[in-house]
Order: structure tokens, then sequence, then C-alpha cells
């Protein structure tokens, strides 16, 4: 810098001594150049200021939008997957009832795949009815209660495990607490209609074995999360079959393996929903940039917002999937 | 050499004979129609199947076919072919002994009875390609391991046909191990044409959720698929089949609006509907049928045969269902008050029994070696009537044919009143005390091979076909070796008798003749029964018409004409306008299912007039407050199905109370989805009340499955936590840095004018 540049800051300029010449009109932190280019002058505090008020206003934006964003993503939690479970229940109860050779063919010993509807589960004390569908993996809970892999068809001679969510996607088994002793539970399926009766309610923590039933007799377990919010430990309801079933009704233990530890959420689901979101950050980002630079608004608008919505409900879909199955 | 499909023609068929084995005229299905084929360019003594359905084929289906006039001890196989292979002189034939999707596939092969005839029944299946459909695995015929898979749908790349063809005598008359060449001369082709693929209902259409006995589970599908498409009346109706005292007690507890029951008099539905304001509605007519599977020995070859026709007493009946009768010979043995000399039984007094001289066999032959007793174990209409027609038929006079052939009247000294209530061996107590209608039979606590309840028409099937199928379970007939010199019989709807592939057997009637289920012999019953007050029919089993089938069947639908929301009424009312409209008068792609006959007029007029009654005169409920879900209140302040916002949408859910409608992604619903608050609601915690239970009993087991909770847990919590973190933080300090900003431009217009 040489002698003629002059840099005057801003908050100094109101304080010149009346004896230097009034200062030209500029913007503030601009240097006074009259003949020569050179570097910027470094940042006086004002400057820092200014730039430390846009660093907190980023801070700010980034803050509030990961909370809206959060706050979006429990809207769909529990707002939106009732509606889906709605959706599922209908068509699978739709599935069940239209297509008799499947039901059927629980009798000649052919269980459905997984995710298929197997039973109907009707609770009368709360009112519910539910079509199960065979697996317990966090994707097959979307649906409705799930028959738990390796267990027995209910009304097969054994425990049978139902799990359901309580919370999410309908909380079908969101009163299950509130059942007692001697209320009943039917389950309709391609064998009969099965009643059971309570035994027990109770709760089991983390790593706590479940106590099984006496062997040779039907049972019935329904389990889900001990909490709304903190699936530390599952609540469960245990229902003796009132009647024995048909000698002949034996039907064999589901054939395919899946892991269920804790019937907890799909670990691979997390992936998803970081992609999923990384694409909606980009697609925001993306967004924002072509309204300003666009001067019809109504196009990016137009050509974002489905895509926009599409990965936003991709990306809560894939974070539900992580959490537990129970829940 | 080429093959060409036989000429084919359609006939009316009448009723079934009275006689076994003979060239059966009757169409296996009853009230469908059959074809009847014939090699072509045959002119004299023409060899013919009966086959059907072949039209209209359900997915799953049993096609019946009965061979007359092929040579007599000649070996018949039945095929299911693509129709690609049909000029084949090998064809490769579905072949899956393990089947796939729950139907096995093999070469069904029967030997032919000395009188030139012979039963098979086939189950095909629509598998059209894609939609995640498994091709059915084909494999020629003679053996030589040729495999192709294919598909059967309607279309021309696609479609499929039963090839029946006839094996000759085969070497020392065992079965065939390979096949001779399929020729016009040997082997007939019939082509399926297989039921349209639904194109579903509209979105836009109700759904009313609904319970049935199951002598409507075959029908109402049907009858739905048939009128949904209609936007301004169609409906979906989904029903669930169960037995028929939980259909009713459902429907009086409130659980569904609109049932139907195929035994609205049973005592204990009567008692259960007491003080519920209902209306009776006819919807379908049937038949309870004594259905079964049945085959002969014949003792030259030890090979057996399937019978098509069986003639049962009441007697036969009651023995069968208390297990007493387990064999063809020596029980209900006629002599006295015959003698072997009039039936040729020689010395052996056993072969007199009313299974064999009622169902002649060729001579030589004996009748099924076992009979299996394959009746339901919970509350069915077919179960009431069986055992009210049993218990209140007289002793009439049955025909047997004497070793001339002069048919003799005799009566049957044991008694079905008696048989029933003589208490069995090692059944204590005796669970028939009375000879009176039984609508839930009592089971034995037998576990024997002749002995095989069930809770549903499905697992009925399942014992009676493992009876006489053999080594293949449920394997479709035949199968490799041949059925077993077996039967089995258990009352049920004609419908589901017809769709698993079931005989239904001639029942005596009070005039003393043996009446097979037929449009002509239901009408006939029903236009002897009595109305009722509350507008059923009481059957009457003691009619003397000799025309009349003993057990009738209708199915009602109760309708509960207590205050309703107007819209559901509606949907209900047009739901059952369908129906009954269907029932009535079907038209369209979709026929009448196997095993109903069309619904007689005074019923039509009956059921139309009640409906159009109850859609005016059936009041809406009085406004009341939305109920809000305060049992849920336990998942705490985050559970969804508490407060008012828009309750969960779910299809079957019942109510208790009169309900509100809510509105659906599917259009106008008339689900009711209020669920009432069951015991103490708990707030806050999130944690649902827990009924502290006694410690676990002694002979529980600990057991592998152990509960872990994993770290996934954790995620909602954070989430949670973040966001309550995040929000106001993140507005804090945007509202900060902009109330500074805001300071700042403030203060440096202050001090500026100053310079």
């Amino acid at each position: 810098m040489t002698e003629r540049d002059t840099w005057v800051p801003a908050d100094m300029a109101v304080s010149t001594p009346l004896l230097l010449p009034p200062a030209p009109p500029r913007d503030v932190g601009m240097p006074v150049q009259t003949d020569t280019v050179g570097a910027w002058p470094p940042a006086t505090p004002r400057h820092r200021r200014r730039s430390r008020g846009m660093r907190w206003d980023a801070v700010g934006v980034v803050l509030t939008g990961m909370g809206a964003l959060l706050l979006l993503f429990f809207t769909y939690l529990y707002v939106f997957t009732p509606l889906t479970h709605g959706r599922d229940q209908h068509r699978l109860l739709q599935s069940l009832v239209g297509n008799r050779r499947a039901v059927y063919s629980l009798v000649a010993h052919q269980l459905p795949a997984e995710g298929k509807p197997i039973g109907i589960l009707t609770i009368p004390a709360l009112h519910q009815r539910e079509v199960i569908v065979m697996g317990t993996s966090s994707a097959d809970l979307q649906q409705g209660p799930g028959l738990m892999a390796h267990t027995v068809v209910p009304g097969d001679p054994g425990n049978s495990v139902i799990a359901g969510r309580r919370a999410t996607y309908g909380a079908p088994f969101a009163s299950l607490g509130t059942l007692v002793r001697g209320d009943r539970v039917d389950v309709v399926d391609g064998a009969g209609r099965f009643t059971f009766r309570v035994t027990s309610v109770r709760q089991l923590s983390g790593g706590q074995a479940d106590a099984a039933p006496v062997r040779g007799q039907a049972w019935l377990t329904l389990v889900t999360s001990n909490s709304a919010l903190d699936a530390s430990g599952h609540l469960i309801v245990v229902a003796k079959a009132a009647v024995s079933s048909d000698v002949t009704g034996s039907l064999p233990r589901s054939r395919y393996d899946t892991t269920l530890a804790g019937l907890g959420g799909d670990p691979a689901a997390g992936i998803l929903a970081l992609l999923w979101g990384v694409a909606f950050v980009v697609g925001l980002g993306a967004a924002l940039y072509a309204i300003r630079r666009s001067r019809q608004v109504w196009l990016p608008y137009m050509f974002a917002t489905p895509v926009l919505l599409a990965c936003g409900l991709f990306a809560c879909e894939s974070l539900a999937r992580c959490l537990p199955a129970t829940l | 050499m080429a093959l060409v499909v036989a000429a084919l023609e359609i006939v009316a068929l009448p009723g079934a004979p009275k006689v076994a084995y003979a060239v059966p005229p009757s169409c296996p299905e009853g009230a469908n129609q059959c074809v009847v084929v014939t090699p072509p360019g045959c002119t004299a003594s023409c060899p013919s199947v009966t086959v059907g359905p072949t039209a209209a084929v359900a997915d799953g289906a049993y096609i019946y076919t009965q061979l007359s006039n092929f040579p007599a001890g000649d070996w018949a196989s039945i095929e299911f072919c693509p129709a690609s292979q049909s000029t084949s002189a090998d064809p490769i034939c579905a072949n899956a002994p393990n089947g796939i999707a729950g139907i096995t596939f093999v070469s069904a092969v029967s030997k032919v009875l000395p009188d030139g005839s012979d039963l098979l029944s086939y189950q095909v299946t629509s598998d059209p390609p894609g939609q995640g459909n498994e091709a059915i695995p084909g494999l020629d015929v003679d053996g030589n391991q040729t495999a192709a898979p294919f598909y059967c749908d309607n279309s021309p790349a696609n479609g499929c046909d039963l090839e029946i063809t006839d094996l000759g005598q085969g070497s020392g008359g065992i079965r065939p191990v390979t096949f001779p060449p399929f020729t016009t001369a040997n082997t007939m082709v019939v082509p399926l044409v297989f039921a349209a693929a639904s194109a579903g209902c509209p979105s836009t259409d109700p759904i009313v959720d609904t319970e049935g006995s199951f002598s409507i589970e075959q029908f109402l599908p049907s009858a739905v698929e048939a009128t949904c498409a209609d936007p301004s009346t169609g409906v979906i109706g989904l029903n669930i089949a169960i037995d028929s005292e939980s259909v009713v007690s459902d429907f009086a507890s409130g659980v569904a609006h609109l049932v139907f029951t195929d035994d609205p008099n049973d005592p204990a539905e009567q008692a259960a509907l007491k003080g519920s304001q209902y209306v009776l509605i006819p919807v379908a007519a049937s038949a309870s049928v004594v259905s079964f599977l049945s085959a002969s020995v014949l003792n030259s070859e030890s090979t057996p045969s399937p019978e098509s026709t069986y003639e049962l007493t009441p007697n036969m009946v009651a023995g069968m269902l208390t297990a007493a009768y387990t064999s063809s010979y020596g029980s209900d043995l006629l002599v006295p008050p015959l003698t072997c000399k009039q039936v040729g039984c020689g010395k052996n007094t056993g072969l007199a029994s009313s299974f064999n001289l009622l169902n002649a066999v060729p001579s030589g032959s004996t009748g099924p070696s076992s009979l299996l007793s394959g009746f339901s174990s919970v509350a069915t209409g077919a179960s009431d009537e069986t055992t009210s027609w049993l218990c209140s038929m007289p002793n009439v006079a049955v025909p047997v044919k004497n070793t001339k052939g002069k048919t003799i009247p005799v009566v049957d000294q044991n008694v079905a009143a008696t048989t029933l209530t003589t208490p069995g061996v090692n059944v204590n107590p005796w669970p028939f005390p009375s000879c009176t209608s039984y609508p839930v039979i009592p089971t034995l606590g037998k576990d024997e091979g002749d002995y095989g309840p069930a809770q549903t028409p499905a697992g009925q099937a399942k014992n009676i076909r493992t009876q006489w199928g053999g080594n293949l379970g449920e394997g479709p007939v035949p199968g490799l070796t041949g059925p077993n010199s077996a039967a089995g019989f258990g009352a049920m709807d004609w419908g589901d008798a017809a769709y698993f592939g079931l005989n239904a057997a001639s029942l005596l009637n009070a005039s003393g003749d043996f009446v097979a289920p037929s449009q002509s012999s239901i009408d006939a019953a029903l236009n002897d029964a009595t109305q009722l007050p509350n507008g059923t029919l009481a059957y009457d089993y003691t009619t003397t018409d000799p025309n009349a089938y003993p057990t009738p069947m209708v199915t009602y639908a109760l309708l509960s004409t207590a205050p309703q929301p107007h819209d559901q009424v509606v949907a209900e009312t047009d739901l059952l306008t369908n129906l009954v409209n269907f029932s009535h008068s079907p038209s369209g792609a979709v026929p009448l299912p196997a095993g109903y006959i069309p619904l007689p007029d005074n019923m039509y007029a009956q059921a139309t007039n009640e409906i159009q009654t109850a859609l005016t005169s059936i009041p809406a409920p009085p406004p009341t407050p939305l109920q809000t879900t305060t049992g849920s209140t336990s998942v705490g302040s985050t559970g969804t199905t508490s407060g008012p916002s828009a309750p969960p949408l779910e299809t079957s859910a019942p109510t208790l109370s009169p309900g509100t409608l809510a509105s659906t992604g599917l259009g106008s619903s008339v689900h009711v989805q209020q669920f009432g608050a069951r015991g103490t609601s708990k707030s806050g915690s999130g944690v649902g009340p827990v009924v502290k239970s006694k410690p676990p009993n002694p002979g529980f087991v600990p057991h592998i499955i152990s509960l872990l909770a994993g770290r996934d847990r954790w995620i909602l919590p954070l989430l949670l936590g973040a966001m309550i973190l995040c929000l106001p933080s993140g507005s804090l300090v945007l509202v900060v840095t902009t109330l500074r900003r805001r300071w700042a431009r403030r203060k440096s217009a202050v001090t500026e004018p100053a310079t």
C-alpha cells in the first residue's frame, strides 16, 4: 500500500477531526484509492463483527432448518404413518379374503411369504381387528402386527408370537397394556378360528429371557414396546387357547430365516435415509439457487416441489425403518 | 399324428343317477355347465368324457372328468398341458409333485371300471406370467426328462387344456410305466377358459366389512366381483368366514352391522340375538351336503377306483359321524331282515352292509375298506341340518337289489337315533345324549386314522382328500399309485364341496328316494318348507315329496336395524341389493359359483322388499360428541391415537357406539373408527398400565427368545432431543442476530448525522 492509499474505517470516519477534508462518499470499509491498485486492507473489527454476524445467521438458519426437518419427520411419523397403515391393512384384508387359495394353502402346510397376510387378529376388549403378516422386521410391522419367525402359527401347539407397534404406523398395540386376565383374543387364519384368553400381562427388560409356555398347548404371545419413546424393553401379553386345536390341524413352523434380535430396526435403512437426506438437501439447495436466479419463479417451484417431496418422504420412511420395530 | 380338439357339445344334464358305475349323465358340478367330448370321426360306441367346469374356471378349482364307454380295464390319465402341446405325441405337461403355490401337479391315472366309466378330478391353476407368479414345471409325459415350464391364462400364447388319454391295458394289469403316444385315437383335449382376471373394484367404492358363515364364502367374492364396477351402486364387501355362532355373537355385540348366517334358527344364535334389532334377508340358496371322496377295491387286481356317487341313509351318516362305522364291511348290516341268500353274501354277513348293498360294486369288488369321519367341529348350518335330518327322518324302507336284480324294499333295523346315542368305546362321557340337532357336532376326543374333524371346510376337505389320496397326502387325486380303498365323508355346504373337488352324496328322503342336490331338488325342498315369523324357512325333513333334496340351505343376511349413519345404511343395502340380484339372476362374465342355485323368485321378492324397507326405516343415530381415544394417552405426548386429530384409518375396526363417518383416501368409507378408552389411561410417562400378574407358572420353561433392546432404541429419543434443541435455539440465534443487526444500524444512523 502506498502513501496515497488511505484506509479510513467507517467508525473512524465519524471521528475525523474537522481539519480534514470531508471524506468522499464511499462504501463502509472500502479503501480510498486514487491511482493505484492494491490488495485489500486487513479486516477491521467492524468487518470481523459483520462476518461473525453472518456466521451466526448461518448457524441460526442451519439449526432452525434442522429443527424444522425433524419436526417434519415427527409429523410424518405420527400423522402420516397411521394413514399408510390403514391403507396397508385394507390392501392386506382385500388380498386375504379375495384370494381363497392363498388362505386354504395354510391348511396344506403352505405358509405365505414374508410380508404377506396370514390371518386376522381380533381383540374385542380393545375394539381392534388387524391383519397379521408374516415376519416381524421393521418393514413388516409397518403394515400391521407380524408373526415372528420360528414360532408356530396361531392355533398350533406351541407358542405363537405376534409383535406389533406401539406408537407409530397406526399403533395397533398401543393399548395392549390395558388388557386384563381373561380378556379374549381371537385369531382367524386358514386353519380355523382360535380363541385365546389372556393369562398375564407383563414387562420384560432388555435381555431378559421370555418364559415360554408349556409345550403341547397352543399359546399366543403379543409383543410390543414397553414405551412409546424409548424401547428399552417389551410389553408382552400371554394368552392361552380356550379350546385345543384340531388334532389334525398341526401346521409347520415358519421356514424362512430372519434375524430378529430384539425386534430392532433395520440398520440398512439408515444408509438409505442418509442418501435420501443428502438428496433432499442438495435438491433444496438447488431449488433455492434456481429460485434466486430464475426470472420465472414458478418454474423451479414446479419442478422442485415433487422432487423434494419424494426425497423427503423416502428419507422419512427409511429413517422410520431404523427405529425399533415395535415402537 | 396331429391331434385335433374333439367337437365340443355343451349339454344340459339331468340329476345324478341312483346307481353307481352307470354311465353318468349328470354334470358333476351340479348347477354348472359341462362339456361332453368324443373323439372326432367316431360314430358308434364312442368313448366320451364329461368335463366341467371348462369356462370361467376359478384359480385352484377342481375340474371333474367323468369317463364313459372306455374299454374296461384300460388305464386313463389326465394331464394339464399348455395348449401349444395339444398336437404333440409326447406333450410336456404339468409336473410338480412337491407342488407350487399349494397345488400338486402329477399325471392323474386311474383304472377304468368294468362298466367303462371312471371319475377323476384335477386341480388346475390360472398362472399368468408376471405378477411374481412362478411358472408351472412341465415334463414330457413319457418320462424322457424333457422339461419346460409354462404359464396359463386366456391369452393365445398361454392357453392351457386338459388332455384325457386312454393308456391301454398296461402290462399285467399294472399301471403303464411309459405312456403310449398321444393321438386322436386315444386322447381328447379339452380347452380351459379361466375366469377373467378381476380388474378390481374402483377405489371409490365404499367398503363394507362383513362376517359370514362358511356357506357364503364361495358366493360373496364372486358376487362382489360381478357387481362392484358400477360407479353408483358398487360396493366392496370384505368377508371373513367363520363359524355361524361366532358370526351372530359378533353381530349381537356390535362388532359388525351386517353378517351372514346359514343357521339363524340355531337356539344359541337366537339367544345371542335377543334384544338386538335386525332383519333377516335371504341372499343365497344352496344345500347342506354330505361331501365325500370314495374308492372301491377291485379284488382281482387290488386296484382302487374312485366312486362317483354314493347313497346314504340317516343311520349310515349317524354311524360315520360317531365313528361307529369305520369300514364298509360290517357296518349297518341289513341282514337281518334280509338274508344272505337274497343278497348273495354267502356266509359272510359282513358284506351285507348298507354301504355295500346300496352302493353296488362290481362283482368281485368290495367297498371302501375304511371310512373317515370328516365332519366340522364348529357351529355350521350344515352340521345342524344334517343332524336334524338324521334325527327327524322316519325309518323308511330303502331299495336293495337282490341277486336276481329285483328291487326289495328293506327297513333297516338300525336306526339313527340309536346309533347316535350309543356310547362308543373309550369315550366317556358320550357327547350325544339324545338324537337332536347339533349345530356344533361334539368331537369325540379321538386321535385315530378314521376320525378327522376340522374347524373349516378347507380342513375337512384336506382330511377327506388325505384319506382318499393316500401317500401323496392332499395330492390331487389318484396320484401315482391310485387312491386308497378308502372313503371320507363330511357335512358342509355344497359351494365349499364343489370348490374343493368333493362329491355330494345322495341322501334318503322321507319318500324313500335317494336324491342328489340339484337346482330342481333344492327348489322342490324349498317349496316344501314353512316360513317362520322371522322370515326364515323351517325345512321339512319329513316331506314325502320324492323329488325333494332333504337338506336345502338358505344363507341369510343379518342386517342391523339399530340407528346407523345413513351413508352406512346405503352402502349396506346397496351391497345386499347387488348380492341378491346376482343370486337371483347372474349375468355377465362372472357365473354363479358351483354349488349354488338361483335364488327362487319368492325369496328374491322377499329380499328386495326387506332391503327397501331397511333403507328407508333405519334411523340415523343422535349426534354424539367426538370421542377421544383417551386410553391411548398411554403412549405419552407423542401418541397419535389420542386427541381430536384424524382417527387412524383402519378398515375393519368394530364399534360399540353409533359411529361417524371417517373420510378416507379411498373415497367415502362407511367404517367407523372410534376406539373407546378402556381401563385407566396414564399420561406423560409413555408407559402403559401394567397389570400385575402372578409369578410365572412353574410349568413355564425359560425360552430361547431373548428380547434384546438394541442401540436403535436411542434413535427416537435423540431425534426428539435434537428437534427440541434445534428449533428454539436456532430461532433464538436468528432473533438475536437480527436484533443485533438492527441495533447496530440504529446506532449508526444516530451517530452519522453528527459527522
